[in-house]
């Protein structure tokens, strides 16, 4: 399960892919009144495919983040990383992210 | 035991009462020496085989009990020469396992503490370590596949192992199911607990990663990803020669020869050099140079945890 944009190669161990996730997507499923009582909308996570780590923005100079190492949550709304609530981000989910200009597209990987 | 008496302790009153007894005493002296003289002379008039034997049955008593005392105290090992050399080699593992530090500890001594410490954390049975025996346990209980034979290609710097893709293929399609208890995953790996495996040398793969458990993230490094951008890291040998290089990889790395550690939270990022071929570095970037051989890993931990491991 490789990221299909990413931002740059990871920093901390070196071999990994810091990769955009969208997260929260299950919510544009649930009616509106259930969707009002969480707070998280999709958000967008940068995560590296190889060691975990997590940005909350497409930066790699600000603080990162280690999800437990059974458990991984996501640490805006606490869902499970990997779950059916998120999902490496295709071109539309970036638009909608607004983060489609952070991607390095020399890192782009198209399934198939 | 009135002679052991201790003098001082006497006191008059008892007097009288210790002269019968002396009386008393050296009547038995007589009759003891009498006795001693009678089996000394029978003792002679033996053949010397029985007379062999009546030495060197006290003599095994004491050596049996020196050493399991020995045992029970501090793993000592027994001086006896009588001892037949398999329980020698009985002890000696023994001895390894309870004093590491005393031992100059050789590779097997150390995969064997280690794994028998982390299998008691979990209070599992020690895994088989040397080679030799996990060949055995491997072979006599894990389907052939799943017993696949690391072959490093050190003799092939260069590019990916010609049968590689398929040997991966064929051997590691699946990660054994959990429900084989008593055999080793891979050929290596115990199950200590639901999902959990443990390696000779301590480490533990478990669930997490975006393939849902480690073992299967692990698995990306045993076959190229030619599309990929940047290096993608792949080991010889499929899922067992990673794994083991990645114990290899670790035991070096706690011995720091040829290391560099970072920590970073409660993560540690080795990366060693293990001094001959254990890969070859693929992806894009390594396809646009013929794929060059490996010798270094990078290691992943969190405590004893591998978070990911590759080849660079
Ligand atoms: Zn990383
Ligand atoms: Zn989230």
């Amino acid at each position: 399960m490789s990221p299909q944009h990413s931002i740059d190669f990871c920093p901390l161990c070196g071999g990994g892919l810091c990769g955009i996730r969208i997260c929260g997507i299950q919510r544009d499923n649930v009616p509106e009144q259930d969707a009002n009582a969480s707070s998280a909308s999709p958000h967008g996570l940068v995560v590296c495919d190889e060691c975990d780590a997590i940005w909350l923005e497409p930066d790699l100079t600000t603080a990162h983040h280690y999800p437990d190492v059974e458990h991984a949550k996501c640490p805006v709304c606490l869902d499970a990383l990997w779950g059916p609530n998120s999902r490496w981000a295709n071109h539309d989910d970036l638009t909608r992210l607004q983060w489609d200009l952070a991607i390095n597209p020399a890192l782009d990987i198209t399934e198939g | 035991m009135i002679n052991r008496v201790n003098p001082h302790l006497v006191d008059l009153t008892t007097v009288a009462r210790s002269k019968a007894a002396s009386m008393n005493k050296s009547k038995q002296k007589l009759v003891g020496l009498g006795i001693l003289l009678l089996m000394l002379a029978g003792y002679t008039l033996l053949p010397p085989e029985l007379q062999q034997l009546i030495q060197l049955q006290p003599d095994d008593a004491t050596t049996s009990q020196n050493n399991s005392d020995g045992q029970r105290l501090n793993g000592q090992e027994g001086k006896s020469q009588q001892l037949d050399t398999n329980s020698k080699q009985q002890e000696a593992a023994k001895s390894a396992q309870t004093e590491p530090t005393v031992r100059s500890p050789t590779n097997a001594d150390i995969e064997n503490t280690a794994g028998s410490r982390a299998a008691k954390e979990f209070g599992q049975n020690t895994p088989a370590t040397d080679d030799e025996s996990r060949q055995k346990i491997g072979s006599s209980q894990r389907s052939p596949t799943a017993a696949s034979k690391n072959s490093s290609g050190s003799d092939q710097p260069r590019g990916p192992p010609s049968n590689q893709g398929q040997r991966s293929q064929s051997s590691d399609n699946n990660r054994q199911s959990p429900d084989q208890t008593g055999t080793l995953v891979h050929g290596l790996l115990q199950e200590i607990s639901k999902d959990q495996y443990l390696s000779p040398a301590g480490l533990i793969y478990g669930p997490g990663s975006a393939e849902g458990h480690r073992l299967d993230h692990l698995r990306r490094h045993v076959q190229n990803q030619p599309k990929r951008p940047g290096k993608h890291g792949v080991f010889d040998g499929g899922m067992q020669g990673a794994l083991k290089t990645i114990d290899d990889a670790f035991r070096r790395a706690q011995k720091e020869q040829r290391t560099t550690k970072t920590i970073d939270r409660n993560r540690t990022i080795y990366t060693v050099d293990l001094g001959k071929r254990i890969g070859f570095v693929g992806g894009q970037d390594g396809g646009r140079r013929r794929n060059p051989m490996a010798r270094r890993v990078r290691l992943v931990l969190e405590g004893k945890r591998v978070i990911t491991a590759y080849p660079m």
